[in-house]
């Protein structure tokens, strides 16, 4: 069941037998949420994009569902760098990005973005043993949530929240509703059934 | 408005001055509410309810730079994010000053509706276990009341606000007035179940929640939503703005100041009586004084006390209301962390659908019947199966095809039990004036605070209880919780202005009324003359009904 806010409110109104007022109704409806959406800060240069592209689409490849590169996942990192991080943590993910470059003209690539999908995997990969190796607890994160992230896993959560949060994902690969209207305490999923989106 | 007499006047609209307004109007007096924030208006200001993730400009996550930038303490609230960050402060314009040594976070909403706009919800009755108890083991001094002087005032809050939960029967959590309990999970169940039958002295309990599960008073049932802090315009949480206001408008005798800053309470010649307030309009910074015949305060624990301290004058150097020099000390708030989180297999339990904005609740059981651990009080837990999604991808090892999969999957599950743990009363704990000033020149509050060894002995019980009960429910994986959190971080402050038997030891009588001051009440948090371990603001709301009555029949009587 996926409700609108205009079909919520409607209900809502009826509930409360009219105790949403007519001018209360029309202040919200009029109002459209999440209207100052601006991703057109950025951060990334050209190149830097490419790079980026090419992670986050081996982090999560288009498969038989949408890969990150369907859903805009490279535009929500550079919003992210832009207005979602301290400067220093920026600096961390770019000296990232070059290394990454550099790692490439080992495998003889001028850059990352041009290596073949089995090499970036293999680069990626010795990257994030790199990374758990100096910081092995899996659970840090829940504990040190101000503290800068390693390059590989800034990459990962921002791709993996970019993906799972965008419209395209949540609508077809989830059960989504903002008003369910109901709790169901245990919900046996059968074949076919869409897992609940467990909202933010 | 310059010239009249208020009948009342209420400082604060948060969970407290909204009831006073409530109860005060409809027994028949013109009450002034002065909130020192902005409006927010019912539904209209709601801007961010049911807003999907795609439209969020962090998608949820908010930004690290305007989390350290603006809200570098009230971040540790942990139901602060992007769609509700306007509901706080801004750190930088509500400065205040940590004494050394002292990790305090002062969690606040400056607007009208105060926290009630995004407070937990977790609504638990006292017990004479509680009101006894600083008699019993001598730390801080005896409640002027007991349950009998308070229950039907539980009931009275409960009736009106409305709140969903089991009756259990437990002599250390009396029952309420509930509405239907909302249901627990599978795993809940089953982890319930284990607990219950290992420990025949413990109980666990779906979430006592001032929210309504049923139509109630003209608000609507709760619709599982999930994130009733952005705000709820069907008004199925109590906040001020779903439950009190409009109770206190419909009587036609409530006006609301907002941007209004109390900065003291004023008195007559020889500081006998309260006149009123001073009030500095936050935006023009123009002063003025408003006169009523009683004054609440219902600023907050910590905004009380700096009002009050702030009012002395040649009659009271130390502080209004403060001839037992007791104003200022006892702060307490609730000793809160991480119990432990147990982490179970796979699919083995089935998932859920709807958000339910409630845990479960395991209720004290240390010092309770035959329990004698090495600290005196207790803690409760509150607790809750979480499911493990595609959230915990960047604590999973891997990336690419198969890794996408298993994150878009039904996931599995973890359970997390947190620790409430009672806070002894310490003079040495205390809020003072500081030297510096804020931007309306009012000199800041000032707060030394530090834990003691009984919390410390009791936080180490927390996580040891709560890791062995885990691992009696067939956990693959059980982690201990880690750290002590700041006073201040369960945003349960209280107790600086306590109430007691002795003038000489306490600011407040057993109604609320101040010793020294017979039309000054103050029947926020800084009544507190413990701070028990369940989380107090229906304990607030219940003083505070109880309080106005007392006022009404005062004034009655000629008291101002």
């Amino acid at each position: 069941m996926i409700v609108d806010r205009r079909q919520f409110l409607q209900h809502a109104a009826v509930v409360l037998g009219g105790a949403l007022s007519t001018s209360c109704m029309d202040a919200v409806l009029q109002h459209d949420p999440g209207s100052p959406l601006t991703t057109s800060r950025s951060v990334l240069t050209a190149k830097q994009r490419l790079s980026v592209d090419a992670i986050v689409e081996r982090i999560i490849p288009a498969t038989d569902t949408p890969g990150a590169n369907d859903v805009g996942v490279t535009d929500f990192v550079d919003f992210m760098l832009a207005e979602g991080y301290r400067e220093s943590q920026v600096a961390l993910f770019m000296t990232g990005l070059e290394r990454l470059d550099m790692m490439s003209v080992a495998k003889d690539s001028p850059s990352f973005a041009d290596l073949t999908p089995e090499k970036q995997d293999a680069i990626l990969k010795e990257v994030e043993v790199e990374e758990l190796a100096a910081n092995p607890n899996p659970f840090a994160a829940l504990f040190n949530a101000g503290q800068d992230r390693a390059f590989f896993a800034l990459a990962k959560e921002l791709t993996i929240v970019g993906y799972f949060t965008s419209e395209d994902v949540v609508k077809n690969q989830f059960t989504f509703s903002h008003a369910a209207g109901y709790f169901d305490p245990c919900a046996e999923l059968k074949p076919g059934d869409k897992p609940w989106y467990g909202g933010l | 408005m310059e010239d009249q007499v208020w009948d009342a006047i209420v400082v604060g609209s948060g969970i407290t001055g909204g009831w006073a307004a409530k109860e005060l109007t409809e027994r028949g007096l013109r009450v002034l509410m002065v909130e020192r924030g902005r409006p927010v208006e019912h539904i209209k200001d709601y801007t961010t309810e049911h807003v999907p993730p795609w439209k969020l400009p962090f998608r949820g996550k908010g930004s690290r730079k305007i989390l350290d930038e603006d809200y570098p303490i009230q971040q540790k609230a942990p139901q602060l994010n992007e769609t509700n960050w306007h509901f706080f402060v801004k750190d930088r314009e509500h400065p205040y000053v940590q004494a050394e040594g002292t990790d305090w976070s002062w969690v606040r909403g400056n607007q009208f509706g105060g926290r009630s706009l995004t407070w937990g919800r977790q609504v638990y009755r006292w017990s004479d276990l509680d009101f006894e108890a600083n008699a019993r083991d001598g730390h801080g001094v005896d409640w002027p009341i007991r349950y009998g002087d308070i229950e039907k005032w539980y009931d009275h809050v409960e009736d009106f606000i409305g709140v969903s939960g089991q009756a259990e029967g437990l002599p250390q959590l009396p029952d309420g007035r509930f509405l239907p309990p909302m249901e627990m999970t599978c795993l809940e169940e089953k982890v319930k179940g284990d607990i219950e039958s290992a420990y025949p002295d413990r109980r666990m309990t779906i979430g006592r929640v001032a929210v309504v599960t049923q139509a109630h008073r003209g608000r609507g049932p709760c619709h599982y939503c999930g994130p009733c802090e952005r705000g709820c315009s069907v008004g199925a949480y109590f906040s001020t703005q779903s439950s009190t206001l409009p109770a206190a408008k419909a009587t036609g005798r409530l006006e609301v100041m907002t941007d209004a800053i109390v900065e003291k309470v004023t008195t007559n010649a020889d500081g006998s009586r309260a006149t009123g307030v001073a009030v500095i309009d936050a935006t023009t910074r123009e002063r003025r004084e408003v006169r009523g015949r009683l004054v609440f305060m219902c600023a907050s624990t910590i905004g009380t006390t700096q009002i009050l301290l702030n009012s002395g004058g040649e009659n009271a150097p130390n502080g209004l209301a403060n001839s037992s020099g007791t104003l200022g000390r006892y702060l307490m708030d609730h000793t809160i962390g991480l119990g432990a989180l147990g982490f179970y297999p796979g699919t083995s339990y089935p998932g859920t659908q709807g958000n339910r904005p409630n845990g479960i609740y395991i209720p004290r059981f240390q010092n309770v019947g035959e329990s004698k651990p090495e600290f005196v009080r207790g803690y409760g837990y509150q607790g809750m199966a979480i499911k493990i999604g595609w959230s915990a991808g960047s604590m999973t090892p891997g990336f690419g095809a198969e890794w996408k999969e298993q994150l878009g999957g039904p996931g599995s599950w973890m359970f997390m039990l947190s620790g409430f743990g009672e806070c002894l009363p310490d003079a040495n704990n205390r809020v003072t004036l500081a030297d510096e000033r804020d931007s309306w020149g009012m000199r800041q509050a000032k707060i030394n605070f530090n834990w003691g060894e009984n919390e410390k002995a009791m936080r180490k019980d927390i996580s040891e209880q709560a890791v062995a009960m885990l691992g009696k429910t067939g956990a693959l994986q059980v982690i201990p919780g880690q750290g002590f959190g700041d006073g201040g971080d369960a945003i349960h402050e209280m107790g600086t202005a306590r109430m007691g038997l002795d003038p000489k030891t306490s600011v407040l009588n057993a109604h609320n009324q101040s010793h020294d001051i017979p039309n000054l009440f103050v029947t926020d948090g800084s009544c507190m003359t413990s701070s028990a371990c369940q989380n107090p603001s229906l304990t607030y709301m219940a003083l505070t009904a109880r309080a106005c009555e007392f006022a009404v029949k005062e004034l009655e009587k000629g008291l101002a």
